[in-house]
């Protein structure tokens, strides 16, 4: 019964590219200076991997900033004001009266409302984040390069995806090789190297 | 180079004339006062409590970052640090409300207190000679610490591990003395009137009132170019992010204060907001809770504006401005339940506010702006936030 929905949830699932340019450097400098040579040459679906965080990767690779905290602040103040009215109006539609409190009154309802706020800016961020990032993905095609497995232990990397109506593989491997990167096509047909894990 | 940054006007000249400004303001509020002395005394306790709340809410921040190791805060340590030593001043003139204590405390006024049902009971803690010492002891502790910081600060790497030990008794001793000197001092201008989370709620927003000229003075020397070395926007943006913070936290104790009291609603706790919402006063309440809240969380929310040199400087401003009004909304109404606002209430608020921070710029101009021998200032120096 549940299949059909689950089908047509996954149409909006995010996927691993088709074809793939994996390109390895040798240090987390030359990673920011291809990623900026990239995006100089408009080259727009692209992505790092390093086993950690680079200062000036992000401005390199033209990130600029979220959009994550205006979604948060949006969800934060519109449950903030709709839990507020739909207290008031719970409050109206059935009164009761506490030791000669006033039927309907804003203080009580601050506590509550902060606590529903706080936990769907939360939500918010969480989700927004996975949206934003293009999560959550079960499986990429960088997998297929027993390489990759070293992006969260030594190995920097660069993936240029194929869907780009733009892309060209043979000038853009040129570009990556000019940076110094080691650069393998991956496609479906590539053998399957990474997922043993452990 | 230090020789050309303190022959500058911000750190020579200026110090002395602010001072001297703020005693002028000092003296006109006396001359202005002999019409009506009651007022002038109210006027007076609440701006000195305002000044010496600036002094405990630095040396309040200052123990916070030594007891966690905070790296970031030691390049812009000195001003906090001029702050908190200006304690030996508050304290001389703490006397001119010693001794017109009966006219500012009820307690104080034996004839009436003894007809009181329960200040009568209190007279055995709450009275003059045993006030007095008190205060001497707080400010004692206060003044004491401030210099174990200056000193370790001064003398750099030797001393550091030991402050880093002594801060943490150090937290308690000042945590226990902030909190009874906000009860002696404050909340018993209010008679018989209490609140367990008044001393949090005095602390909390004398740090936002210290942290707001904090970063204010900071992002000034940066703007006249006079530190000298690379302070700036991190450092700025660190200030900011821990001065909205502590509104924030600042407006959660002032909010749960009130609702506890309100659904309690018993009449010897909800005569303190009965007072403060009418006859005037309802519009420095509606005051502190738009410009003390709302407008800050709204306006330096983002890190654009906590990291904009104009901004973040008048973020730091606003909240100083607004904690002198938080205090004078604390002081006044006990004893003034119409408001009163006029040209002594905003002489003996300008003045202790000047000698303030005349007294922080001119300790600033006597030592290294940045405490040269701490081991931590290099990486201090280096920080950075963005990605």
């Amino acid at each position: 019964m549940s299949a059909p929905i689950l089908k047509r949830l996954r149409q909006f699932a995010p996927r691993s590219p088709r074809t793939l340019l994996l390109a390895e450097f040798p240090d987390a400098k030359a990673l920011v200076a291809a990623a900026g040579a990239l995006r100089g040459a408009g080259v727009r679906r692209f992505d790092a991997h390093s086993p950690w965080p680079i200062e000036g990767l992000g401005r390199a690779m033209g990130l600029g900033e979220s959009i994550l905290p205006w979604i948060v602040l949006g969800v934060g103040l519109s449950t903030f004001l709709g839990f507020l009215a739909f207290m008031a109006w719970a409050s109206l539609d059935y009164p009761t009266v506490h030791s000669g409190k006033p039927v309907l009154s804003i203080w009580p309802l601050i506590p509550a409302a902060i606590e529903v706020t706080w936990m769907a800016a939360g939500t918010a961020a969480l989700v927004g984040f996975m949206a934003l990032a293009g999560l959550p993905l079960y499986y990429h095609l960088a997998f297929r390069s027993p390489r990759f497995k070293r992006a969260s232990d030594d190995g920097f990397f660069i993936t240029v995806e194929g869907d780009d109506p733009r892309f060209d593989a043979e000038a853009t491997r040129a570009l990556l090789e000019r940076h110094g990167g080691r650069v393998e096509r991956l496609d479906e047909t590539s053998a399957k190297g990474a997922p043993r894990h452990g | 180079m230090s020789e050309g940054r303190s022959s500058h006007f911000i750190l020579g000249r200026l110090p002395l004339s602010l001072m001297l400004a703020g005693v002028l303001a000092l003296v006109l509020a006396v001359a202005l006062g002999t019409v009506e002395i009651k007022r002038f005394l109210v006027a007076w306790q609440g701006g000195w409590t305002f000044a010496v709340s600036l002094s405990i809410g630095a040396l309040f921040v200052l123990l916070f970052a030594s007891l966690t190791g905070s790296t970031w805060i030691v390049a812009v340590r000195r001003v906090g640090e001029s702050l908190s030593m200006l304690f030996p001043l508050w304290a001389v003139l703490a006397i001119p409300i010693l001794l017109s204590a009966p006219a500012l405390y009820p307690w104080a006024d034996t004839e009436r207190a003894a007809h009181d049902p329960v200040l009568v009971q209190r007279l055995a803690f709450m009275n003059l000679p045993f006030f007095s010492l008190r205060g001497l002891a707080y400010l004692g502790v206060f003044f004491g610490l401030a210099l174990l910081l200056r000193r370790s600060s001064l003398a750099g790497r030797p001393t550091i591990d030991r402050m880093r030990f002594l801060a943490g008794p150090g937290m308690v001793a000042f945590a226990l003395c902030a909190t009874f000197a906000a009860f002696d001092w404050v909340m018993s201008l209010a008679g018989t009137w209490y609140s367990t989370i008044f001393g949090i709620y005095f602390f909390v927003g004398a740090a936002t009132g210290a942290l707001g000229l904090w970063l204010f003075l900071t992002a000034l020397l940066e703007r006249r170019g006079l530190w000298g070395v690379p302070v700036g926007v991190e450092h700025r943006h660190d200030l900011a992010k821990y001065l909205y913070t502590l509104t924030l936290f600042w407006a959660h104790v002032a909010f749960l204060q009130f609702l506890l009291i309100w659904y309690a609603k018993l009449p010897e706790e909800t005569f303190y907001y009965a007072v403060r919402s009418r006859y005037g006063w309802e519009w420095v309440t509606g005051a502190l809770m738009v410009g003390h809240l709302l407008l800050p969380i709204f306006l330096f929310m983002g890190r654009r504006a906590k990291r904009s040199l104009a901004l973040g400087g008048f973020f730091g401003l606003w909240m100083l401005l607004m904690h002198a009004l938080d205090v004078w909304w604390m002081t006044a109404p006990s004893n003034f339940p119409m408001r009163r606002l006029g040209a002594v209430e905003i002489l003996c608020f300008l003045g202790f506010g000047l000698l303030a921070v005349g007294g922080v710029l001119r300790l600033l101009g006597r030592s290294p702006l940045v405490p040269d021998q701490d081991p931590r200032l290099e990486a201090s120096l280096k920080l950075r936030s963005e990605p």
